[in-house]
C-alpha cells in the first residue's frame, strides 16, 4: 500500500475508538418517536446507545432482589427494617413495570415481532416477556386476592428468572464460541480468560467475586455479637455454599489448567497451577471450612476461620496492579532483603543498647534484651505508643540518634517499592509503546491488534489523554524514522532490506507525485529533445501516465 | 468482551472422555463431602441455636419473676425479695456432736428459688441440645472442656467503687447467695466450641 496514503489514516487515530469507549450512538433525531426510543433504548445491534447499561443495572437490580429475599427470611433482619423492604420491593416493582411496559411498546420495532400481525401480542406471549410477566403479577396478585406470605415469597423469587435474559443470550455465544471444543477446553473457556470465553466467562468471574464478596462480609460480620447471635445458623449454611462454589471452581482450574499454553503436561501441568499463588489462594480460601468440620472435634481449631478472610485474595486474581506489585517485589527482592537485615541489625543494636542503659532504671519495664525488642520497633518505626520509653540521660540521648537513623532505615523498603513500582509502570507502558509501533509499522491496525491494545491499556490503567499522547508519540516516531532513512547514504540502506523497503516506497510515492504534479505534455516533449531519458526510463513515465488517466 | 478474535473451531472428539467423566465425578464427591459437612455444621449451629434458646428462656424467667417478687401478690415463696435468708435451727438427730447437713436449700437463697425454677416451672423441660440431658450450670465456659457445651452459666454483677479498671465484677451465682435484694444478672451459654455466648442481663 502506498506510505502517503497510510500517514494520514495513523494520525488521524483516535484513541477513544480504539479503547472502544464513548461511541456515540449514530442516531437521528429526526426518526418517527417509538422508532428513536428503541433506538436509544433496546436496540443491541448499535454501539452507544443505552441498551447495555439498562441491562445492566436491570441485572443489578434481580441480584438485589434475591439478597433481600434472602434476607426476608431472617426475621432479626427482616422485622426491624420491614419498612425499606417494602420501599425496595415497591422500587423494585416499579422499575420491572416500566421495563415491561417499555418492551411492550416498542415490540413493533423489534426485528422478532415486527414482522408478525400483532407484534405486540407475540411479544406478550414470547417467554422472556411470560418471565417479565411473572416478575411483577404476584405484587399485583396480592392487592386482588389474600395471598399467603410463603407463597407470595416463593413467587417473588420468580423475578431471578428475569436474569435469563442476561444469562441465555451469554450460554448461546458461549456454544457459539466453543462449537466443535471438547468438554474440558469448554471448562477452560468458561474459567480462565480466553477468547472462547465470551460473556459467560465474565458473568462467571462476576459470579465468584460476588460470592467472595458475601463471604468475606460475613465474615466480618461474624465478629459482631449482635449480628452473629441472630443469623448464626444462617452464616453456617452461606459458608458451606460458599464452600461449594468455591470447590468447584478450585476443581474446574486445577482439571482445565492443561489448556493453557505452560501447563501442558497433564499431572506436572495440573500440579504447576496447582502451586501458583492464584491457587494457592483458592485452597486457602476453602481448606478452613474442611479442617475446622473435621478436626473441631480434636483441636480448637476457631483460629482457622480468619484464614476465610484468604477469600478476599481471590479477588487479586483480577488485579493487574496485584501482579505488577509481585513483579516488583521478585525483582526488588536482593534489594529488599539488605535493607531488612539492616533493620534487624539496627533493632538488635537498638534493643541491646535501651537494655544496657535502662534496666537498672525500669528493670520492669527493659527486663532483658527480648522484651526491649517491641520498645526498638516501636521507636525505630516512629510508632511511638509511650507505654515504655527511655528515663534515664544517656538512653535517651542514644533513642534520640537511633530514632532519627530509624526514620532513614524504615523508610528505605517503602521508598524502593514506591519507586520500583512507577519504574515497572514505565518499563510495561514501554513496551505497550513498543508494541503499538509495532502494530502500526504497517500503517494499521488488526481488529486483534486492537483487542490486545485495549488489554494492556485497561491492565496499566492508561487514560483516554495518555493513548493519545502514546498515538502521537509514535506518529512523530515514525516521521522521524522516515526522515532519517532518507538521509542515509544509499549504500547503508541497501544493506537492510527493511530499510530499503521503506526507501523503495518513499521514492515510489515521490515519483507518482511528480508524475501527478508534471504537465505530461511538457515534460515529454522536452525529454525527448534533449533527449535525457532512456528508452527505459521513458517507458516507466508513459507506464505512469497510463495509470494517471485510467484512474 | 474484550477479545473479539473470531477462534477457530477444532475438530476433536467434543463428547466427555473418561478423563471428563472422572472429574465430574471427583466434583461430585467434593459437593457431597461439602453437603456433609456443611449439614454437621448446620446440625451444630443449631444445637448452638436450641442452647441459646434455653439460656433466653431462663433469662426471661428471671426477668419476669424479677420485676414481680418483691411485690406483695408475689406467690413464689422461694424466689420472693425482700425477706433475708432464715437459717433452719440447727439439728443433731444422729446425735454424733456434728450438726447434721440439710439438703434443704435455705429459703431467701438462690439455691431456693433455683430448685424451685428447675423443679416447679416450664424451665424443668430445658434439655441442652448437644447431649440430650439437663442442661448443667456452671462456673465459667472452657474451650478445654467439651463437656461443657450447652451448658448454662448464671453469674451475678456487682459494681465496683467509681474509678475502677473494670466497672462490674461477675461471679457464679451459688446456692448460698442470699436473694433479699435486687440483683443484677448475666445468662451465657457455652457453644459447640466451648466459648461463652451471651444471652442477656438484666435485673433480678
Amino acid at each position: 500500500m502506498d506510505n502517503n496514503t497510510h500517514a494520514p489514516r495513523l494520525i488521524d487515530l483516535d484513541a477513544k475508538t480504539l479503547m472502544g469507549e464513548d461511541v456515540e450512538a449514530d442516531i437521528s433525531p429526526d426518526l418517527p418517536m417509538r422508532q428513536w426510543m428503541y433506538a436509544w433504548l433496546l436496540n443491541p445491534d448499535i454501539p452507544g446507545n443505552y441498551q447495555k447499561s439498562i441491562d445492566k443495572w436491570v441485572g443489578l437490580l434481580i441480584v438485589a432482589n434475591l439478597f433481600t429475599l434472602v434476607l426476608e427470611h431472617v426475621p432479626a433482619v427482616f422485622e426491624p427494617y420491614k419498612h425499606y423492604f417494602h420501599i425496595f420491593d415497591l422500587f423494585s416493582i416499579t422499575v420491572f413495570v416500566i421495563e415491561y411496559l417499555m418492551r411492550l411498546y416498542l415490540a413493533p420495532e423489534d426485528s422478532e415481532f415486527n414482522k408478525r400481525k400483532l407484534p405486540r401480542l407475540a411479544y406478550i406471549f414470547s417467554p422472556f416477556a411470560i418471565i417479565d410477566f411473572l416478575a411483577v403479577a404476584p405484587f399485583f396478585l396480592q392487592s386482588f386476592i389474600p395471598v399467603d406470605l410463603r407463597a407470595l415469597r416463593f413467587l417473588r423469587l420468580l423475578r431471578i428468572l428475569k436474569l435469563f435474559r442476561i444469562v441465555i443470550p451469554a450460554i448461546k455465544e458461549f456454544g457459539e464460541l466453543n462449537r466443535g471444543r471438547t468438554f474440558r477446553q469448554r471448562i477452560h473457556a468458561l474459567v480462565f480468560p480466553s477468547a472462547y470465553g465470551g460473556t459467560m466467562q465474565t458473568i462467571f468471574d462476576t459470579f465468584i467475586g460476588v460470592w467472595v464478596i458475601i463471604s468475606v462480609l460475613a465474615v466480618v460480620l461474624e465478629s459482631v455479637h449482635s449480628i452473629s447471635y441472630a443469623i448464626n445458623v444462617e452464616f453456617a449454611i452461606l459458608d458451606a455454599l460458599a464452600v461449594a462454589i468455591f470447590s468447584v471452581e478450585y476443581c474446574m482450574r486445577i482439571y482445565a489448567s492443561v489448556e493453557e499454553p505452560g501447563f501442558k503436561n497433564a499431572i506436572a501441568g495440573r500440579f504447576k497451577q496447582a502451586s501458583t499463588p492464584a491457587t494457592v489462594i483458592d485452597l486457602l480460601a476453602i481448606m478452613p471450612f474442611f479442617l475446622e468440620v473435621v478436626l473441631s472435634h480434636v483441636f480448637d481449631l476457631r483460629f482457622l476461620r480468619v484464614f476465610r478472610l484468604a477469600r478476599l485474595l481471590k479477588l487479586t486474581r483480577h488485579s493487574d496492579a496485584t501482579a505488577i506489585l509481585g513483579k516488583v517485589l521478585v525483582r526488588e527482592w536482593p534489594v529488599m532483603s539488605a535493607s531488612a537485615f539492616i533493620m534487624l541489625l539496627l533493632v538488635v543494636l537498638t534493643a541491646s543498647l535501651g537494655y544496657l542503659f535502662e534496666h537498672e532504671a525500669q528493670p520492669d519495664k527493659f527486663e532483658n534484651i527480648p522484651t526491649a525488642f517491641y520498645w526498638a520497633v516501636i521507636t525505630l518505626a516512629s510508632v511511638g505508643y509511650g507505654d515504655i520509653s527511655p528515663v534515664t540521660p544517656i538512653g535517651r540521648a542514644m533513642t534520640i540518634v537511633l530514632a532519627l537513623i530509624g526514620i532513614g532505615i524504615f523508610a528505605i523498603p517503602a521508598a524502593l517499592l514506591s519507586s520500583a513500582f512507577s519504574d515497572q509502570l514505565v518499563k510495561e507502558r514501554d513496551a505497550l509503546k513498543a508494541n503499538l509501533l509495532h502494530m502500526l509499522k504497517d500503517g494499521h491496525l488488526e481488529e486483534a491488534e486492537i483487542a490486545i491494545i485495549r488489554q494492556e491499556a485497561k491492565r496499566l490503567h492508561l487514560t483516554i489523554e495518555e493513548i493519545n499522547a502514546l498515538l502521537e508519540t509514535i506518529v512523530k516516531e515514525q516521521e522521524n524514522e522516515k526522515s532519517k532513512i532518507k538521509s542515509l547514504p544509499v549504500h547503508i540502506i541497501a544493506e537492510k532490506p527493511e530499510l530499503a523497503i521503506e526507501h523503495y516506497k518513499n521514492l515510489l510515492g515521490q515519483i507518482h507525485q511528480l508524475a501527478l504534479m508534471t504537465d505530461a505534455d511538457k515534460f515529454e516533449a522536452a525529454a525527448k529533445t534533449s533527449d535525457r531519458l532512456t528508452a527505459s526510463e521513458m517507458a516507466l513515465w508513459q507506464q505512469l501516465q497510463a495509470r494517471k488517466s485510467n484512474a | 468482551m474484550e477479545n473479539t478474535q473470531s477462534p477457530a473451531a477444532q475438530s476433536v472428539k467434543t463428547t466427555p472422555t473418561l478423563a471428563d467423566w472422572i472429574f465430574i465425578l471427583i466434583v461430585l464427591a467434593i459437593l457431597s463431602l461439602v453437603a456433609n459437612l456443611g449439614h454437621s455444621a448446620y446440625l451444630e449451629a443449631m444445637h448452638t441455636e436450641n442452647s441459646k434458646k434455653n439460656g433466653e428462656d431462663i433469662a426471661k424467667w428471671l426477668t419476669e419473676t424479677g420485676a414481680n417478687r418483691f411485690k406483695k401478690t408475689f406467690d413464689m415463696p422461694a424466689c420472693t425479695g425482700g425477706k433475708a435468708p432464715v437459717k433452719p435451727p440447727e439439728v443433731d438427730a444422729d446425735g454424733d456432736g456434728e450438726p447434721d447437713v440439710n439438703p434443704e436449700p435455705v429459703p431467701g437463697t438462690w439455691g431456693a428459688c433455683f430448685q424451685h425454677m428447675m423443679t416447679n416451672t416450664d424451665l424443668k423441660q430445658l434439655v441442652n441440645p448437644f447431649f440430650d440431658e439437663t442442661p448443667k450450670f456452671i462456673a465459667a465456659c472452657n474451650p478445654d472442656d467439651a463437656t461443657l457445651m450447652g451448658s448454662i452459666v448464671l453469674e451475678k454483677m456487682v459494681a465496683t467503687p467509681p474509678g475502677s479498671a473494670v466497672p462490674m465484677i461477675n461471679s457464679q451465682l451459688i446456692d448460698t447467695d442470699p436473694i433479699d435484694q435486687k440483683m443484677q444478672l448475666r445468662v451465657s451459654i457455652c457453644d459447640k466450641g466451648s466459648y461463652a455466648i451471651k444471652i442477656a442481663e438484666f435485673e433480678f
